[in-house]
């Protein structure tokens, strides 16, 4: 357990200095971002035509209400999370691979999920927006990365299950 | 305690934290003593810096005004009065909302010591979540610029790193991810219902 600790929290900061340097931002975060927000829109559009998406900002056209995804918004925060988790337990390869690619999906299935609530929420009511957006989706998209990795621990072969749960 | 043996009750954990969760958000959203101990431990970390004589902090409803008084090098520097006051909010929800997750993870697990644990975490994350609102409250002092567009309060380099680190870490990271780092450091017995022995 400690050494899962100390590899988790050596991983996390190493990511979340990576995400900050100006190549990851430029060349991984912003096209993510515009990616998130081109994928919300295209959701939005199935049932709201007047949903329209300029980068990372979605709009109405109905009434110019637009929001912009920024980060923490994107997921991928929840994403570096998720994977700094897998990457600490000792697990074979493949499994952290595919753990990963699932947890991905995971997380930026919910994300999408949050977005497309916080877009009607904001044309609703700004306090139940500001309420969602600060406190409520936070939390559920980090119990959304736990979940996927307590189902994941099941997964694993029964050598690394005993590995990494071991008392420190 | 939940038995997280199967994939089918680690869904039914997660069925029990968002319960809990409502509750608990909704406690902790009217409750002011949580804003009002965060904002104290703030204003403590706040007044260490080397620009900041003393920092009080008034909490009404969901806002936190910070009180800054300047040190006296920032009021000679700057020609302030000598009981010179900036006054900053700050949301310092924003920075404590991981208690109430913190505590809905600890009681749908239901580990063993529960009552010396949930003091014991609240205590920790309460204490981060006062680091990351100094932080926050600190990167707008920095900000503030004096009559002649210089920066009002001139920090040390030691410090500027601090809190930029800090500010990151409070935004990022203590809110969501200590919670549950520190659930699964106090609830290990869970973690181990994963064990093939075990099943």
């Amino acid at each position: 357990m400690l050494r899962f600790g100390l590899l988790f929290a050596a991983i996390i900061v190493a990511l979340f200095a990576a995400e900050l340097t100006p190549p990851a931002q430029r060349y991984f975060v912003a096209p993510w971002t515009s990616g998130v927000a081109q994928v919300a829109t295209a959701t939005m559009k199935a049932f709201d035509p007047a949903v329209v998406a300029y980068g990372p900002t979605v709009m109405s056209t109905k009434n110019g209400f637009a929001v912009t995804i920024l980060a923490g918004c994107n997921g991928v925060e929840a994403m570096i999370v998720l994977i700094a988790a897998m990457l600490a337990f000792p697990a074979p390869w493949k499994h952290r691979l595919v753990g990963i690619a699932v947890g991905i999906v995971a997380i930026q299935a919910l994300n999408l999920a949050r977005i497309v609530s916080l877009f009607y929420l904001g044309q609703w009511d700004r306090e139940v927006f500001e309420w969602a957006h600060l406190y409520v989706w936070q939390v559920l998209v980090m119990i959304d990365a736990l979940v996927v990795w307590l189902v994941w621990l099941r997964t694993l072969p029964r050598t690394e299950r005993l590995e990494g749960a071991a008392p420190a | 305690m939940t038995r997280l043996g199967s994939s089918r009750s680690i869904l039914l954990f997660a069925l029990q934290v968002l319960l809990f969760s409502v509750a608990l958000f909704a406690a902790w959203y009217y409750v002011t003593p949580v804003s009002v101990a965060t904002a104290w431990g703030a204003g403590r970390i706040a007044a260490a810096t080397d620009a900041i004589e003393r920092a009080t902090a008034k909490v009404q409803g969901r806002q936190a005004t910070f009180e800054v008084e300047p040190d006296h090098e920032t009021i000679r520097r700057n020609r302030l009065p000598t009981d010179a006051v900036v006054d900053v909010p700050v949301n310092p929800l924003k920075h404590t909302f991981g208690l109430p997750f913190f505590l809905a993870l600890l009681l749908a697990s239901r580990p063993p010591g529960l009552l010396w644990k949930a003091p014991l975490g609240s205590l920790v994350v309460v204490a981060l979540a006062a680091v990351s609102l100094a932080c926050e409250l600190l990167v707008q002092v920095g900000l503030m610029r004096g009559s002649g567009s210089e920066p009002l309060f001139l920090f040390g380099a030691g410090w500027r790193e601090a809190m930029a680190l800090g500010f990151q870490l409070g935004t990022l990271i203590f809110p969501t991810v200590v919670p549950a780092m520190l659930w699964a450091w106090m609830d290990r017995e869970t973690l181990r219902q994963f064990l093939p022995a075990r099943r």
